[in-house]
């Protein structure tokens, strides 16, 4: 899973990325130098599930994918099934191609996922 | 190239010219500047999107336009000035190239290189002068406490190692200014006289101080904790820090900082005032919005969670249902960005089976729309762009219903 990350963060633009379990537990992470694992994971553990409350009180189930942008940086958290994929990134990215990039590393994380459920 | 072809281009720039110039939104502002950078005219495209962006300031096309101008510009010297970095490292090159990567809009990587600057040059302040500056830059765009903290111990180290530089002490009396801490106001200021004695601006503004410092206070009240109704965090002689927490919590400063002659003495980027808002517009140009297909929810809430205008359809949330949610997703998105400290929260959008929820925030305004899976949510953040640009940036007369 963090040979996944590794080849996420090499696009352009993206300064780390983690991935989380429903619950909020760091599964696996990549961040760039300037960011701090706690940090990042009680930031993305809150974004998920506070998101997901709000939503299900108002009887909606659940979101596939949050973007989130701010004067200087952007952040996706993407659900792959297993796991919540959360990407951060510069604010002057350009979302449309780095999505497809954050979409395929999400597919395989959830692959991966199928994988080990199946050989147990 | 053949003439036929030309003819086509100034045609076609004729045309993006008319619709920008007859409609102008970031739409038809950025395809124009996207235009002159396909034909190579950086410079015209530059000029373009920044024009756009003194109008539209949060309009992310145009920004992307503009920076890609810039960087096209600036490209040869960046590389010049990283092969330098790698074979004769000085405090000038690093300096020379943070300001460049802040020109940029890239204050990320600038502050990174004004950190291996202060690694390798710990005596050098112009890393320091740097970080203060985008800090303080940051602390008046967004109100958030940290940048203000960073941009004071900074500068403050500035002055410590030089103080004769006069940047850094106009620098500190406008954020001591800001937050209303007005005998450190007055001390920098003297300094800057001490270093430029005949500046009449801020010899007014010296004496402003000391004979009529209510002159520069906004309207702004004290705002209440939650915990303690009669709690103001400027009472009983208060810090700089609580000063500047304070000014995160109100969500504006003690006093304006287009009062303060630093605001033209040197070069930076200040909010404009706030968007004066014709709300009975909003709720006839909303419904435009709410009636789109794929389109169940659209609202606009105030600073405090009030809602300015909304249109629900039958088949939607309720009124009081939607304003609860995206009121809760704002809490979320703005906590989200304080705590990675990516700046203040401009736009949001949350995808599922249901469709989407898109929200935008100018300055202190949210627009929220709920959507289904016809509507795409790209498109509906365009859409919501572009209702925002229409309506929440251009200054009208103030009618509150």
């Amino acid at each position: 899973m963090r040979k996944i990350l590794k080849g996420l963060n090499e696009v352009v633009g993206i300064r780390g990325s983690m991935v989380i379990s429903d619950d909020g537990m760091v599964v696996a992470s990549c961040l760039g130098r300037k960011l701090d694992e706690e940090r990042v994971a009680a930031m993305a553990s809150s974004v998920v599930m506070s998101t997901r409350r709000a939503l299900e009180r108002h009887g909606i189930r659940n979101f596939s994918r949050f973007t989130l942008s701010s004067s200087h940086g952007k952040m996706i958290f993407n659900d792959t099934g297993i796991a919540y994929l959360v990407v951060v990134m510069d604010k002057n990215i350009d979302l449309g191609p780095t999505e497809i990039e954050i979409e395929s590393a999400a597919m395989r994380i959830r692959a991966m996922g199928e994988m080990r459920l199946s050989s147990q | 190239m053949s003439i036929l072809r030309k003819v086509k281009q100034i045609r076609e720039l004729g045309r993006l010219r008319s619709e920008a110039r007859t409609s102008p939104t970031p739409g038809t502002i950025g395809a124009l500047a996207e235009r002159f950078i396909a034909l190579g005219r950086t410079e015209d495209a530059h000029r373009v999107a920044e024009a756009g962006l003194r109008r539209f300031p949060t309009s992310e096309r145009l920004l992307a336009v503009s920076t890609f101008a810039k960087k096209q510009r600036l490209t040869a010297e960046i590389t010049s000035l990283k092969r330098e970095m790698g074979e004769r490292p000085t405090p000038a090159v690093y300096s020379r190239l943070a300001d460049i990567y802040r020109e940029l809009g890239n204050f990320e990587q600038a502050l990174s290189i004004c950190e291996q600057c202060v690694e390798r040059f710990p005596l050098n302040e112009n890393p320091y002068l740097i970080i203060g500056e985008i800090r303080l830059t940051r602390f008046l765009q967004d109100q958030i406490a940290f940048d203000g903290l960073t941009a004071e111990k900074q500068l403050r180290r500035v002055v410590k190692l030089n103080d004769q530089n006069m940047k850094a002490h106009l620098l500190l009396a406008w954020l001591y200014h800001c937050i209303g801490a007005a005998e450190e106001t007055k001390a920098h200021v003297q300094s800057a006289l001490r270093l430029t004695p005949e500046n009449p601006e801020l010899e007014k503004f010296l004496r402003e101080l000391e004979t009529r410092p209510q002159a520069f206070e906004n309207a702004l009240e004290p705002v209440a904790s939650e915990e303690d109704e009669d709690w103001d965090p400027l009472d009983d002689d208060p810090s700089i820090e609580d000063l500047v927490r304070a000014v995160e919590t109100r969500g504006g400063f003690r006093n304006r900082p287009e009062t303060c002659p630093a605001s033209r003495l040197l070069p930076s980027s200040i909010g404009g005032p706030t968007a004066r808002l014709d709300v009975e517009g909003l709720k006839r140009n909303l419904r435009d919005v709410g009636h789109r297909p794929g389109v169940s929810n659209a609202l606009i809430l105030d600073r405090d969670g009030e809602i300015l205008a909304d249109c629900s359809q039958t088949d939607g949330l309720t009124r009081k249902q939607f304003s609860d949610l995206v009121a809760e997703i704002l809490k979320t998105s703005e906590d989200a960005s304080r705590r990675m400290d990516v700046g203040t929260f401009h736009w949001c959008t949350v995808e599922g089976a249901f469709g989407g929820i898109a929200i935008n925030r100018v300055k202190s305004i949210s627009v929220g729309m709920k959507f289904d899976t016809s509507l795409r949510p790209d498109r509906a953040q365009t859409l919501l762009d572009e209702f925002a640009a229409r309506n929440l940036t251009a200054p009208a007369e103030v009618t509150r219903a």
